[in-house]
């Protein structure tokens, strides 16, 4: 896929609203010119805040669950006794959807970030262990003899096997992640705060009919949640150059 | 140089032993095929002499040392048919591989000794310094560099291991072992899975590396006209488990080119056939 291409998409996604905001004629659907307008404005007198608290709290889940999960799945997916004696568990627990978890989350860390990095994290982690364990089990023993035969321990194993063989598998569940990262993200911002994108749509433009500003708003969570699905395409392109080489 | 004795291996779950008191022994410089049917052990039997399986009973060392030579990393190459190769490195970091598994232990090892608080900070300074130029960088490329210009891969250094073909992993394959200046090369059919112009091609270069390195070789391979090309020594295993004494076919007509188009070859390669329907 070419940038070309994407951008020409995003032109017809425009011009689409566009034509269905004037055929509308109404003031919930605002065309997508009032909207970047009010975007701009907006950008400086808070809704650029609002973006980077958001931005912070889905990067910083992200990063915590990729920096528990990897080593985690790695030993489970190393020491076939542990994970047989941990599989039930995260058979039982994996499926459970983890929102319905929120009202505890924030019994025990309250309403501010904490709980919201807590609950995506709980949900990432889940499915980077899940990944990580698989890719690590299903490493040939092959290729393992042949690197020990080279002189490796356990640590090179480490360093030059398990995580370049996991770092694929750790992008595409973060990358399947994000987008419901960024849904969890925002019904967490809807209540109970006043920072993020998700309180910013909801609680504050919703409610004072500030239509545009409330566009703005999703315009930006959209942005959010591309530009994550953006750098881990890039990171993938640099740090796994050979699933591209063709 | 390689000295195998008692040695008893069971897989774990398995009744039946695959050696049990097996006596072998190479020696220095000494090229030997391994032939056997598929499940005999062959393969078990490399995994036992690098170390990377234990043995349940007996003894294994390779020039001296027990196995997995804990002082010599590396020292024991191995090439397999196939997937040995890191698929997320491309050729020229796959032959460096050994060379930076090494690096990488000894750069533990510098840090572990400061910490003990033993060497002076200057002089270990002072020799990381000096390694750095010697080997890390200078030596380490020049080895690399040379072994990829001798199997004739320098062409494709920077490509990945998918992206050429079968006999250029195998050559890749090799020369990743040899550039840890190994003194035993076990090699596992690692020709078995190519075009029969590409093996013969393999096998010739396999020979020449041999005539001119001298490393004692092990090549296993369930190939008679391979076994008896290569080997100057052919060690049969026949159905396990492996008792002593060995069944041992000498070959010394081995080694050349030429030997292939020969009659004595034929003969041989009848012999060893005969040999391996009666195990």
């Amino acid at each position: 896929m070419r940038q070309r291409d994407i951008l020409l998409a995003a032109l017809a996604l425009f011009v689409v609203w566009e034509i269905a905001a004037l055929m509308l004629n109404r003031d919930i659907l605002p065309a997508p010119t009032d909207v970047l307008v009010a975007l701009v404005v907006q950008a400086p007198r808070g809704l650029g805040w609002h973006f980077v608290v958001s931005a912070w709290r889905v990067v910083a889940s992200i990063a915590l669950s990729v920096a528990l999960a990897t080593p985690a799945g790695l030993v489970l997916g190393q020491y076939p006794r542990v994970n047989r004696f941990f599989a039930p568990l995260i058979y039982l627990t994996y499926p459970i959807p983890k929102i319905v978890l929120l009202p505890i989350v924030i019994l025990f860390l309250g309403i501010g970030d904490a709980s919201k990095i807590a609950i995506i994290f709980l949900i990432l982690f889940f499915q980077v262990l899940v990944v990580v364990r698989d890719a690590s089990a299903a490493l040939r023993s092959e290729l393992l003899y042949s690197v020990r035969s080279l002189g490796a321990g356990r640590r090179a194993l480490l360093r030059f096997v398990y995580l370049p063989a996991t770092l694929p598998a750790v992008l595409t569940a973060v990358r399947v992640s994000i987008g419901t990262a960024i849904a969890v993200l925002f019904f967490t911002e809807s209540f109970a705060t006043n920072a993020g994108l998700g309180y910013y749509v909801i609680v504050d433009t919703f409610q004072r009919i500030a239509f545009p500003e409330m566009y703005a708003g999703v315009v930006a969570m959209s942005v959010l949640g591309l530009a994550l699905y953006f750098v881990v395409d890039f990171l993938e392109r640099k740090l796994c150059p050979y699933l591209f080489a063709k | 140089m390689i000295d195998l004795h008692a040695l008893t291996f069971t897989f774990p779950n398995q009744p039946a032993a695959l050696f049990e008191a097996f006596d072998w022994r190479v020696e220095r410089g000494e090229f030997w095929s391994v032939i056997g049917a598929s499940g005999c052990g062959k393969s078990t039997l490399l995994h036992l002499i690098v170390g990377v399986r234990a043995a349940s009973a007996g003894t294994i060392t390779v020039n001296g040392e027990s196995v997995p030579r804990k002082k010599n990393r590396g020292k024991t190459g191995l090439v397999l048919q196939e997937y040995g190769l890191l698929p997320w490195a491309t050729v020229r970091e796959n032959v460096e591989l050994g060379l930076r598994i090494r690096g990488f232990y000894g750069q533990n090892d510098r840090r572990r000794q400061t910490a003990d608080g033993r060497p002076h900070p200057e002089r270990s300074l002072e020799r990381s310094v000096a390694e750095s130029k010697d080997t890390a960088v200078g030596g380490r490329q020049s080895a690399v560099e040379f072994w990829l210009e001798r199997f004739g891969v320098a062409s494709l250094a920077n490509k990945y291991p998918a992206q050429i073909s079968g006999g250029q992993r195998q050559r890749v394959a090799i020369a990743r072992t040899l550039v840890l200046e190994p003194d035993v090369l076990l090699m596992d059919e690692p020709f078995s899975a190519l075009d029969a112009p590409t093996r013969e091609d393999l096998e010739q270069l396999t020979l020449d590396l041999q005539n001119e390195t001298g490393t004692t070789t092990v090549f296993v391979t369930h190939n008679i006209e391979e076994a008896v090309f290569l080997g100057r020594k052919i060690l049969v295993l026949g159905a396990p488990p492996h008792h002593s004494p060995p069944r041992v076919v000498e070959n010394a007509g081995a080694g050349r080119a030429a030997y292939r188009d020969e009659a004595a070859f034929a003969e041989q390669t009848r012999r060893l056939r005969e040999i391996l329907k009666g195990e």
